[in-house]
């Protein structure tokens, strides 16, 4: 009853919503020698967003290396995107979480804007 | 070429095409009025005809109370056959109380199953701003006379008046006003008129007698006779009044008009042809 | 050109005849899996109000609108929300002279019983300007975040005029 009612929940979620799965991604190996992926989506449901910025960090958020195809993602109001993220062998151990932020344009008007970020892990 | 296409079209097109007389929504706030609430259009501010299902319950109140405190909060609606359509819960013993919003999902349930809806608690605490909605689907099409665009709707009779035709024949009242008079009932007055003139014939003879008798000498006396007479002839002397002349006199005309002479309207002459338009007119309503 | 319409339009119908089914005459499987995920949602957007000369609030007793923000997620135990008030403008006029920021992060609303212990589990960070809650419960709940901004470090210095924005952060973290 209880994950029916969270499953709803999600589901009639406001149209303002911003999320990356998974939460838990795993490092392959690539067709490039010394070099890792994983293969991350991002799902958009804010209207007032459609860029997104990539980042890969450590355990102390200090950023790492890593490459995209594009560090800032476009991403459509109800449009889904995957996108691959390569690193450097020799940082896959030290790579802690990997996020997606949003990324807002400016207006004129007095309102606190809210900026969404989400984080998956990798363990 | 193209008429086999167009055929092709034709036979095609119903395969494609989709019906859907559904419309989907939320109700008002069932607890506004309070915390017991019937399933009923003023409360809920929707429809409660055939047709309209209910899929899902939105609720959300804010719970007053402390920490140590047991309480519990319970949203629930009666099923007319018995028992609770839905029954939840919230358990706050122990817990801060802060607002909460939930949504209960259901099969879509038709509105004429539900009974009363309630928002219940036990314990310490109390609930504040409490907003309860019903999710719904409402089939347009469920009873096919909703719309006439339903599939299965019967165009309605229209309904003829009944005429009353008025027979006087069987009235009472006419009836009873046309029934002959019982004889026995005018006979027994006229019986009675005739006997009490008869009667007072009797007394007039009877008083003219007794008046004879007491005047017979008088009335035996033929001076007597003509001095009264005389006397009566008197008061019809009218030789005065053809006497009597009465002025009269003569009453002239005083106003005068000065005549002149009137002469024929040329124009009327150019109106001749309207006449005949006119004549036109008039025959045509004997056609 | 007749003949090229009419040949498009029959084409159509004939693979949107192919594709109606015209009644279950096999069993459809539809696939999918269910994973965890946490999603940031804007509930409320804020506004801020100028009660007087030296003071951006949203409050709404200053005319103001306190943003929320809700966090959604279908695991439990597998997120931490951080959620920060803004510390800076991200756009606004020049501003000589110091802005004082203090806010507050809280939780307004959840949709489970068992997550009305979150405000007294979370912790802050950046100089408290950072809210962690640990995400210990499975299901939905609301934060606002209020935010108070003032100009001139205590000698009540207005704001030049123009228009200000500010950002609040809200980060879902895996755990």
């Amino acid at each position: 009853m209880c994950r029916s009612v969270i499953l709803w929940v999600l589901l009639c979620s406001s149209v303002a919503a911003h999320e990356m799965t998974p939460t838990y991604p795993k490092w392959e190996v690539s067709l490039i020698d010394s070099v890792h992926k994983t293969t991350m989506r991002i799902f958009n449901k804010r209207q007032d967003v459609k860029w997104y910025e990539i980042g890969v960090f450590d355990k102390e958020w200090k950023p790492i290396p890593f490459v995209t195809s594009y560090k800032i993602l476009q991403v459509k109001y109800l449009t889904q995107v995957n996108f691959d993220v390569y690193i450097n062998s020799s940082n896959k151990d030290k790579a802690e979480y990997i996020c997606s932020l949003s990324k807002l344009r400016g207006n004129n008007n007095n309102k606190p804007m809210v900026a969404s970020k989400i984080c998956s892990r990798f363990k | 070429m193209i008429k086999p296409l167009i055929l092709w079209v034709l036979l095609l097109l119903p395969f494609c095409s989709f019906s859907n007389y559904y419309t989907f929504g939320y109700s008002g706030n069932a607890a506004f009025y309070g915390n017991t609430w019937q399933m009923t259009t003023p409360i809920l501010g929707i429809t409660t005809e055939e047709g309209m299902d209910i899929s899902g319950v939105i609720y959300n109140y804010k719970a007053v109370k402390e920490v140590e405190d047991d309480f519990t909060v319970t949203v629930q609606n009666e099923d007319i056959d018995g028992g609770y359509i839905f029954q939840e819960t919230d358990d706050w013993s122990g817990k801060h109380g802060m607002r909460i919003q939930k949504l209960i999902p259901m099969n879509y349930t038709p509105i004429e199953q539900f009974g009363k809806g309630s928002i219940e608690t036990t314990g310490t605490g109390s609930i504040e701003d409490a907003s309860v909605l019903y999710i719904y689907r409402f089939d347009g099409c469920r009873n096919p006379q909703n719309n006439e665009n339903c599939p299965g709707y019967v165009p309605p009779m229209p309904v003829i008046p009944k005429i009353e035709i008025y027979d006087a024949l069987e009235d009472d009242a006419v009836d009873d006003a046309t029934k002959e008079t019982d004889s026995d009932l005018y006979d027994k007055e006229e019986e009675e008129s005739e006997q009490d003139e008869k009667e007072e014939e009797d007394e007039d003879r009877l008083e003219l007698a007794m008046a004879a008798s007491e005047n017979a000498l008088t009335i035996a006396n033929d001076i007597s006779q003509a001095s009264l007479l005389q006397t009566m002839n008197a008061a019809t002397n009218v030789k005065s009044y053809y006497v009597a002349q009465v002025p009269g006199g003569v009453y002239r005309e005083s106003i005068s008009l000065d005549g002149g002479k009137i002469v024929d309207n040329r124009n009327a002459l150019k109106s001749l042809a309207q006449d005949n338009l006119m004549d036109d007119m008039i025959q045509e309503q004997y056609k | 050109m007749k003949k090229l319409l009419l040949m498009t339009l029959v084409l159509g119908l004939t693979a949107c005849s192919m594709l109606m089914p015209k009644k279950a005459e096999a069993v459809t499987n539809i696939n999918g899996t269910v994973e965890s995920r946490c999603t940031v949602n804007t509930d409320t957007s804020g506004y801020y109000g100028n009660p007087n000369a030296y003071t951006l609030t949203t409050l709404p007793a200053s005319a103001g609108q306190v943003p929320i923000v809700r966090v959604d997620t279908s695991l439990a135990n597998a997120y931490k929300a951080q959620i920060s008030y803004p510390t800076s403008f991200s756009s606004s006029p020049s501003l000589s002279d110091t802005v004082v920021w203090t806010g507050a992060v809280a939780v307004a609303q959840t949709s489970s019983t068992d997550m009305s212990g979150y405000q007294a589990a979370s912790t802050t960070a950046d100089g408290g300007a950072m809210r962690i809650y640990p995400l210990s419960i499975a299901g939905a709940t609301w934060f606002s975040v209020s935010s108070v901004a003032t100009y001139g470090g205590g000698q009540q210095k207005a704001f030049p005029g123009g228009s200000y924005t500010a950002v609040v952060v809200a980060e879902c973290v895996a755990q």
